[in-house]
């Protein structure tokens, strides 16, 4: 492909704002990270019953999942073999087969066709059943009930690209006193902004804005908790998890803490469930994680993050839910959440007005970098790897631009940066 | 109460809402009056499921505090209403100091002076639900609940009451 140099426009301390506005660069991300490594889909509590489908995107391409009669997961892509119709119109359902509205091409729970329309109009030859399917998207994995999946053959092995992410999946879900949770079933708010994606994905690991574009939120959180004004200075931290992907810490609490947050019962069930290890981890520690590109998991919400035009992105925040857990409690995961989230609450909305604001402010071309150097000098780097710094620096945000710059085959050696910031340093890229 | 005063009793409280007189429509909430606009399914359970806003008493007043915020970025240019109110019917109550009163309606919200100048015109049409309790003379909201026509889609930035 035949395009300008984007060498230099990443690096681990700026971005180059083209990397947010350039149409062109977009279709690339979407060519070389939405289509070529492991993407969220959904959480299998989305579709628990027999004939329960649920459509979604992988970037652009519509995508079905479906269970079976043997009640397997089943995930293709939503358009008919013949003419190329989207076979499944809803977004979530039950139903048996899909029939293409066009001529009648109907398919099986597995994607499989079954019938198509006026059938004798082919001759022999003209028609292969076997091969005439909904295309399969083969390879896709899940962790816990949430699925994910590429369209790459060449991806890195599933096991290995969430390697880190597992036990902060299990801290989630093992607040579960069944291990279960539930995804969007108790309410989904369905958002979009006028920026680009990746703003999302840097916010949804923000520890600097709080104190300060929360402060409405915070206020009124701290009549309740009033650690909550301590926010900035808690002894927490953010960690860059390999992959692109990378966690901050929002609480994480010592034994005698876990005793005044919970109550006893709630820990006596949990530590008979799991016994006491699992169970103080998953009631110990709080926190946003990030898996890169487009999945988010903070303390009462999924959230997806998709990107449909370089300046456009949709995000849905999918509530989570306690299989097991006492009523009250899963009552307080509601009221909460919608506190801060949705449309009309009172944290979520001022954020997507900034970074409908930030786009703007990357109209200016002449003022070409933003700047993720917090904590830069102060990184931490253990003997495994892991980058981690104080979770209001921005260890947490440098992260994804590792793999970013992987998959995107972008260079991050040419200093660019020398003239804005001099004492931008060099930083050693980590593989995939 | 007659199709007139609920008309009126209607047109009055969302007229406190286009003057962004937060105070006075907080006001005619009853002590126990809640205040719901669902999400998704707006036939679902609120002690169950989410909700876009669901407020009692204390979370109204919350909600006062947020409205007036200097911190409130969402709101900053301000957001602008106007209600139009139609299809009025009043339905009897358990007695005759309670009252539903079923009507339609449509949300326009426009923030302007915005540097952008290119802020859409947004429409919410909604169906809505009163129960007015009569208290010392004066009817007082006991829930007001709003079901917006885009319940399940997309929801454009709200203000703090709606």
């Amino acid at each position: 492909m035949n395009r300008p140099s984007f060498d230099g426009l990443s690096q681990p301390e700026a971005n180059h704002i083209q990397l947010y506005s350039d149409p062109q660069i977009f279709e690339l991300e979407l060519e070389r990270i939405f289509y070529s490594t492991w993407v969220y889909i959904a959480h299998d509590s989305e579709i628990p019953e027999v004939g329960d489908f649920k459509t979604t995107f992988i970037g652009r391409v519509p995508v079905v999942l479906t269970r079976d009669e043997d009640r397997k997961i089943n995930l293709f892509i939503n358009r008919c073999a013949h003419r190329g119709a989207t076979v499944c119109a809803e977004e979530r359902g039950n139903r048996r087969q899909f029939i293409c509205p066009y001529h009648a091409w109907t398919y099986n729970l597995d994607g499989g066709l079954d019938a198509v329309g006026l059938p004798t109009g082919y001759n022999e030859g003209e028609i292969d059943y076997a091969v005439l399917s909904l295309q399969k998207i083969e390879r896709w994995d899940s962790y816990r009930g949430f699925i994910f999946a590429t369209l790459s053959a060449v991806a890195r092995p599933f096991e290995k690209h969430i390697g880190e992410v597992r036990k902060y999946i299990d801290y989630y879900c093992d607040l579960s006193p069944t291990g279960e949770i539930t995804v969007g079933t108790t309410g989904i708010y369905k958002q979009k902004y006028e920026g680009n994606w990746k703003i999302q994905l840097e916010g949804s690991v923000e520890g600097y804005h709080v104190w300060h574009t929360h402060k409405n939120a915070v206020d009124v959180m701290a009549r309740e908790v009033p650690l909550m004004k301590e926010y900035p200075r808690l002894p927490v931290k953010a960690f860059d998890l390999g992959y692109g992907h990378n966690i901050i810490e929002n609480y994480t609490l010592t034994d005698e803490q876990v005793f005044e947050r919970w109550p006893a019962e709630f820990v006596d069930a949990l530590t008979a469930a799991h016994g006491v290890e699992r169970a103080m981890n998953a009631l110990r520690h709080r926190f946003n994680l990030v898996l890169f590109p487009n999945f988010a998991l903070l303390e009462y919400h999924v959230r997806v993050i998709r990107p449909t035009a370089v300046d456009q992105t949709e995000v849905r925040t999918y509530h989570t839910s306690l299989v097991g857990a006492p009523e009250e409690m899963n009552l307080r995961r509601v009221r909460e959440h919608e506190f801060f989230y949705g449309p009309a609450g009172f944290g979520g909305p001022d954020d997507y007005v900034i970074f409908d604001r930030i786009q703007r402010g990357y109209q200016a071309s002449s003022a070409e970098w933003v700047l993720f150097n917090r904590g830069y000098k102060s990184e931490q780097t253990d003997p495994d790897g892991i980058r981690s710094g104080q979770h209001t620096q921005e260890t947490q945000q440098r992260a994804p631009y590792y793999e970013y710059r992987r998959l995107m085959s972008i260079s991050g050696d040419e200093n660019r940066l020398a003239d804005f910031l001099p004492h931008a340093g060099e930083q050693q890229e980590v593989g995939g | 109460m007659t199709q007139q005063e609920a008309e009126q009793f209607l047109f009055a409280e969302v007229g406190l809402l286009d003057k962004r007189d937060y105070k006075g429509w907080r006001d005619l909430f009853a002590a126990e009056g809640v205040y719901w606009v669902p999400v998704n399914d707006t036939e679902s359970d609120p002690q169950l499921n989410c909700s876009v806003i669901y407020a009692g008493a204390a979370q109204l007043d919350d909600r006062l505090e947020r409205a007036t915020s200097s911190y409130f970025w969402a709101d900053q240019p301000a957001i602008k209403s106007v209600h139009t109110v139609s299809n009025v019917s009043v339905v009897a109550g358990k007695n005759t100091d309670e009252i539903t009163l079923l009507a339609n309606q449509v949300v326009y919200l426009f923030r302007d002076n915005d540097q952008r100048r290119d802020q859409g015109l947004e429409i919410l049409p909604a169906s809505s639900e009163y129960r007015l309790n009569r208290v010392d003379q004066c009817w007082r909201i006991g829930l007001k609940k709003l079901n917006f026509l885009q319940a399940d889609g997309y929801l454009p930035l709200l203000p703090a009451f709606v």
